[in-house]
């Protein structure tokens, strides 16, 4: 198994020692550690259920209907698994068109993100910019900053963009970009890809630019595919944060044309649905995220391993 | 990080910090200096040789290459210290010279210096591009080029609005341009607002709830993660899902599951005979919350205290079993020991991120019952958009920054650490 911590450029594959733990190979022979180790994983069993259980519940009041789940005491398994409640969902909203909606503004986001990113870490790192300490110090602040302290300003950039109310300005309320725009700037990537770079040895630059590449196409050609693993994990991270953002967009958007998943999701709640019909549009709006844990469950838990630190 | 070290031209880093080395030809002997004519640079050392007859006050105003070098040697000839007349002069003067260019370290060894790179490189600093790269401004513009998206886009969307927010916070705001400016007023107004200290201590609550709750069982879990021996992606995926699935339909599954009359769990303590409880709508609420938030968190810290686990060196546990330690000394005394930093990282992102809450808070009760689990953010979301008092909304901002300052202090550093 490969290490999950151990996110660098390829350099020759070292494959790290399997972890031993608590109990060497002999131990694991004994009764009594057997015993514990039985333990350990009933308690984690109990942990996974526990965890598992509203999840399963969400998908059980799906398919109740009204009767049975305002019927006191609640019926814990539905009569009948009929898709009454998730054709009544999608009558309501329009799911196709948020799904769209998050999906164009969460590419934008982690395309732009990327891209500013990577440029921003191979000048602090690779093209020794000037005040480079100072200049990640600078943006390593932005992490400490509360969101709600930029919310209000922000909200006035957005609707008299690009400078507040005293100048000529274009309102970007209600548009996808109030929502694209400040989420690309993410200090988070640009610090993990700094790290990243620092690890790149520059023998590669040197030999590029001896060869007579121009930094542009060093950094395109050599530096970009260099880093795929860690953009993997970035590009993840931000999805996911995008995909789940409420808050801001909240804010910005009024127009249900432009709602992402979540945001029409909970528009839908508040208008006073059912419990059954809220439940199947909950489990419409959560399959997207489960499909992309299913699929990228490597990439995630690696990069949750390789990143934790920075939260 | 690999132990790296590029290239150099010299054997190590240790030669450079020796005094630079003089050619044998260049040395001064211990005695009387030798001078003769050979020995002064001529004519492939083109500015060797004009320096050396500048410092020995010949004039070299002859410049036609052809002829240079005879002229030279006339003149030197002619030169009145080379005839005897004031040697010692010659011999100080020399003396001086080779000092200097000792000092200034322009004398080479000609043997190092066939490399295609004329300086040596330096360890663990960037290099410079390569001569072949064409760019109009050159290359420290290039660079600059290469950071200017980043800077633009933090310092409109992140600097600006901070000293912006702040301006506001200085304003009893009003869009149309009819501000009034109110000094610290609304600050004063939200230190003397006991709704705004109610949020506080809401936060306080919310926050100690989720480090007693939160912080423990994420430990325990992956100290047993590890130590099975099959199963383990399958438990990491399981772990993950409530943290991966948005924050919307997690708490709105939660604000069903907490329902006060059609909520499972009433439901559960009907069945067996107790009193309902009023998960919702009563002091519980926020306690409710709370355990929504680490329902949602465990799998995400339960993954990095698993990640920390696997840099545990075995041999301590080793060691450890030939003192014989039993199993609960080793996780008492190895584990979390070893686990103690990650911890307290986890701890310090658990309060900030308690303090900054409102998703959740904004879904399950906005604030209700009876302000019982209002927080910052909804009450500056209630304020903002609510009642349009953006100068007093902001004023709540630039405290509840103030009142955080000390945690995001202990995390910025901790970052910078972790940057290293």
């Amino acid at each position: 198994m490969e290490s999950e911590t151990t996110i660098r450029p390829a350099q020759g594959s070292s494959r790290p020692k399997e972890v031993r733990g608590l109990f060497s190979h002999q131990d694991r022979k004994k009764a009594a550690v057997k015993l514990l180790l039985m333990l350990g994983t009933l308690a984690l069993v109990v942990g996974a259920l526990v965890t598992l259980a509203p999840i399963a519940w969400m998908l059980l009041g799906s398919f109740k209907t009204s009767a049975e789940i305002y019927s006191i005491p609640q019926a814990y398994l539905p009569a009948d698994y009929n898709t009454g409640n998730y054709e009544e969902a999608l009558r309501l909203v329009d799911f196709g068109r948020y799904f769209l909606n998050s999906l164009f503004i969460c590419a934008c986001v982690v395309a732009g993100q990327l891209l500013i990113s990577s440029m921003a870490a191979y000048s602090l790192t690779k093209l020794r910019v000037r005040f480079a300490g100072g200049i990640l110090l600078m943006f390593m602040t932005t992490l400490m900053v509360p969101f709600e302290v930029l919310i209000i300003p922000l909200y006035l950039i957005m609707k008299f963009f690009p400078f507040g109310p005293d100048i000529q300005n274009v309102n970007l309320v209600n548009t996808y970009w109030a929502v694209i725009l400040p989420g690309i700037f993410s200090a988070f990537s640009i610090m993990v890809l700094k790290d990243f770079y620092d690890s790149i040895p520059n023998e590669i630059l040197y030999a590029a630019r001896i060869d007579g590449c121009s930094e542009t196409r060093v950094f395109f050609r050599f530096i970009l595919p260099m880093t795929k693993p860690i953009m993997a994990i970035l590009a993840i991270f931000s999805f996911v944060t995008t995909w789940n953002g409420f808050f801001w967009p909240l804010i910005v958007l009024n127009n249900p044309d432009f709602y992402p998943l979540v945001l029409g999701v909970q528009k839908l709640i508040d208008t006073g649905e059912p419990w059954n019909v809220v439940m199947a549009a909950l489990v419409l709006s959560t399959i997207p995220s489960v499909l992309l844990l299913l699929f990228f469950q490597r990439t995630i838990i690696r990069g949750i391993a390789y990143t934790g630190i920075y939260g | 990080m690999p132990d790296y070290k590029p290239f150099s031209i010299y054997d190590d880093d240790e030669e450079k910090k020796k005094p630079i080395s003089v050619p044998e030809e260049m040395k001064v002997p211990s005695g009387e200096l030798d001078l003769e004519i050979e020995d002064v640079p001529t004519g492939d050392d083109e500015k060797t040789r004009k320096e050396l007859m500048k410092q020995l006050g010949i004039s070299s105003a002859t410049s036609t290459p052809g002829s240079e070098e005879k002229k030279t040697s006339e003149a030197l000839e002619k030169t009145p210290f080379l005839q005897g007349q004031s040697t010692e002069t010659v011999e100080e003067r020399a003396k001086e010279l080779i000092r200097k260019r000792q000092e200034t370290g322009k004398v080479r060894d000609r043997r190092k210096t066939a490399s295609i790179f004329d300086k040596p490189i330096e360890p663990d600093k960037p290099i410079q591009p390569g001569k072949g790269a064409w760019h109009p401004l050159g290359y420290r513009a290039q660079a600059f080029w290469y950071l200017f998206p980043a800077l633009a886009f933090f310092g409109l969307f992140y600097l600006y609005p901070m000293v912006e927010g702040f301006k506001i916070s200085l304003t009893h705001y009003s869009p149309l341009g009819n501000s009034v400016d109110v000094g610290w007023g609304n600050y004063a107004r939200a230190l003397s607002d006991s709704l705004f200290w109610q949020t506080v201590t809401n936060a306080v609550y919310f926050t100690l709830f989720t480090l007693v709750l939160g912080i423990w069982p994420p430990v325990l879990l992956a100290i047993v993660l590890n130590e099975i021996s099959r199963g383990k992606g399958f438990f990491k995926v399981l772990y993950l899902l409530p943290f991966v699935i948005p924050t919307v339909p997690a708490a709105n599954l939660w604000k069903w599951i907490f329902d006060d009359g059609f909520g499972v769990l009433n439901s559960i303590l009907q069945a067996l005979d107790l009193p309902p409880v009023g998960w919702l709508t009563s002091t519980w609420a926020l306690l409710s919350i709370v355990i929504m938030f680490v329902w949602k968190n465990t799998g995400w810290f339960m993954l990095i205290y698993y990640a920390a686990l696997q840099n545990l060196p075995e041999e301590q546990y080793e060691a450890a079993e030939l003192d014989g330690a039993g199993t609960m000394k080793k996780v008492l005394n190895i584990t979390l020991p070893h686990l103690r930093p990650v911890v307290w990282i986890l701890s310090i992102i658990q309060v900030l991120t308690a303090f900054q809450i409102f998703t959740e808070v904004y879904v399950m009760t906005n604030g209700g019952p009876m302000h019982y689990t209002e927080v910052i953010g909804t009450y500056i979301y209630k304020t903002a958009f609510g009642s349009m008092d953006l100068g007093y909304a902001s004023a709540m901002a630039m405290l509840m920054f103030a009142f955080l300052f000390v945690f995001t202090m202990i995390r910025f550093f901790q970052i910078r650490q972790a940057a290293r």
